[in-house]
């Protein structure tokens, strides 16, 4: 019950973040955009405070349920985002992140009750690296795939020439293809070296056999393997811009099944969460 | 004491009277203290710009001190009084304040929202302050009028978008490239609108620009004057692998940039975006290229709308700024009475 309230307040906070940057997007007043990043910026404190407190009941990290895999799921998208939308100086990347976020949380606070019955298999060594780099490798591409809309957003406006608001709030094509080919990059690499440190884990637990029977392994699979055709044709040029960016979305939906699928299917290593 | 403006713009009078009007900065201090010699005002400001010629001052005896400035002004400009004493505005306080913020702002000016104006307010409250023409009046006004004019910038739309051709294209171009002094431009033809699209980029940070044309010699004197580098016509398509805006502007009555021509660019390109401006009419790229991924073709009429539609979304913002101007004129009016 507890936690049901923290992920409420968390999932609150990013609301009103969402809204503020909602009205910053439509009034244009500097005065949303910094209320937005303060809400945002004190949900994110507030978020890691909540972890640090699952970390200190637990004494140790785990994560026992989809619930809270979706929770911590969910800060690391929020911070990758509130990152890049600093270091590019992009005020609006939250606002295309911030859905995806409290959509998560959304999702964990209604899963919350739903524990999975493979706590005994947790523990430390390659499942926490294998954690570590597919969450951040998630997170990543989270923040790829908010560039990619904003940057079909932005494209769309200009090849129909239909100047609004959209297009005067937005940033340049540039900024937008620099944030997402980065976000894409290192999403990529750090989902691959998890994929990879999980199979490890399955061999180390003698479960490699099994792990090929799993869905969320498939799909996970599969994206991956997409995700690099996609970067090779975007790194040796052969395709920029829209396409690309449709297939990174495209991508991050398959991505998105294969990270609630255990709960749905549940069969396999990742049974529950 | 009383605030006062006496003036004439672009509004009230003909080119003709403004230019005989037309105060350079240089001059300004001398007449400033002719004024003061003269005991126009106990505090002055002259603002002298090619749209508009205003005097601020503050006095006590705002009637005496109008009588005289027109004598000067006539005096100044070589004009008989008679001539333009009609073009002339007096507007006492609060009109006074009303009226400074709303030039201040852009709402007074040709180009309504135009930020132009702010540096020239800017740059004529420094003389004048600098010379001490000012006192704690004048000084607070003007002060005021500049938060008023950030304001109205950052609370309305009366800024967003731009209202000419060429920083339409301008604007576009950042949205698509960001900065523009990584990018390289190109010029096809040597036309008046060509040239003004160029320079607004080159004023907007573009380094690199070519200027090709079937005239080399014309390439080179826009060329010369731009900054730039001319090329043969022939070879200009050797270029357009590092070219990202291609502006043309030819008197060609055919396309001379075809769907198939571009496709195989943009493959030699690596599919890096391209900005083609056609300002020319007959239309001299083809309609058709601007189905092609990454390519994001604006002909003169496309960029006329768009300056056309930002024109009216200012115009449209009017009531809301003059509805702020008023309310700042109304708490400058409290700040006055409770100073005096």
């Amino acid at each position: 019950m507890v936690n049901f309230w923290f992920f409420f307040i968390i999932f609150i906070g990013y609301f009103l973040g969402l809204v503020l940057y909602f009205l910053n997007f439509e009034i244009q007043n500097p005065l949303f955009s910094a209320w937005a990043k303060k809400a945002t910026g004190f949900t994110l404190l507030l978020h890691l405070a909540f972890l640090a407190r699952l970390v200190f009941e637990s004494r140790g990290f785990v994560i026992t349920s989809l619930s809270e895999y979706l929770y911590f799921f969910s800060f690391l998208i929020a911070l990758a985002s509130f990152y890049m939308e600093s270091r590019y100086k992009t005020k609006s990347l939250m606002l295309f992140s911030l859905p995806m976020v409290i959509l998560i949380c959304l999702l964990a606070i209604l899963l919350i009750q739903k524990k999975s019955g493979i706590d005994q298999v947790l523990s430390p060594g390659w499942l926490w690296l294998h954690i570590g780099l597919i969450f951040g490798g998630f997170a990543s591409l989270a923040v790829s795939v908010s560039s990619a809309v904003m940057y079909l957003l932005q494209s769309s406006r200009l090849k129909s020439k239909h100047i609004g608001r959209i297009f005067l709030t937005l940033p340049s094509l540039d900024a937008l293809d620099k944030i997402h080919f980065r976000s894409l990059i290192w999403g990529v690499i750090l989902f691959s070296l998890g994929i990879l440190s999980g199979l490890f884990w399955a061999r180390a637990i003698q479960e490699l056999k099994d792990v090929l029977k799993d869905p969320k392994v498939i799909l996970s699979f599969l994206a991956c393997v997409t995700y690099w055709v996609v970067l090779s044709l975007r790194l040796s040029a052969l395709r920029r811009g829209q396409k690309i960016a449709y297939s990174t979305v495209l991508i991050f939906g398959v991505l998105f099944i294969a990270l609630v699928t255990s709960y749905y299917c549940p069969v396999g290593v990742h049974k529950g969460f | 004491m009383e605030i006062l403006v006496l003036g004439l713009n672009h509004k009230t009078a003909p080119l003709a009277i403004r230019e005989k009007l037309s105060i350079p900065a240089k001059e300004v201090p001398e007449l400033l203290k002719a004024m003061e010699h003269q005991a126009i005002f106990q505090e002055r400001l002259l603002l002298s710009t090619c749209n508009r010629t205003e005097i601020y001052g503050v006095g006590d005896y705002p009637d005496h001190s109008v009588r005289r400035l027109k004598a000067l002004l006539s005096q100044y400009a070589h004009l008989d009084l008679s001539l333009f004493e009609d073009k002339l505005y007096v507007f006492k306080q609060p009109d006074s304040i009303h009226h400074l913020f709303s030039v201040a702002s852009g709402l007074d000016s040709m180009v309504i929202g135009e930020t132009e104006i702010i540096g020239q307010v800017k740059d004529a409250y420094l003389s004048a302050h600098q010379s001490k023409h000012t006192g704690k009046i004048l000084n607070t006004l003007f002060q005021r009028s500049f938060k008023v004019a950030k304001n109205l910038r950052t609370h309305t739309e009366i800024g967003a978008g731009k209202v000419s051709v060429a920083s339409v294209a301008v604007d576009l171009a950042e949205k698509i490239f960001g900065e523009l002094k990584n990018i390289e431009a190109m010029v096809l033809g040597t036309g008046d609108m060509a040239a003004q699209v160029a320079k607004a980029m080159i004023s907007r940070g573009a380094e690199s620009m070519i200027i090709s044309s079937h005239h080399l010699d014309r390439a080179k004197v826009l060329a010369e004057e731009l900054g730039a580098k001319a090329i043969a016509f022939d070879s200009y398509e050797e270029k357009i692998k590092d070219t990202d805006v291609l502006i043309a502007s030819t008197t060609a009555p055919h396309a001379l940039v075809q769907e198939k021509q571009v496709r195989a660019w943009m493959k030699i390109r690596h599919e890096r975006p391209l900005f083609l401006i056609d300002i020319a009419v007959p239309r001299n790229i083809e309609a058709t290229i601007e189905k092609i991924d990454n390519v994001y073709l604006y002909n003169i009429d496309d960029l006329r709308t768009i300056a056309d539609q930002n024109r009216v979304s200012r115009e449209n913002e009017l009531e809301k700024c003059f509805e702020l101007v008023r309310h700042q004129t109304q708490h400058f009016m409290d700040w006055l009475s409770h100073s005096s």
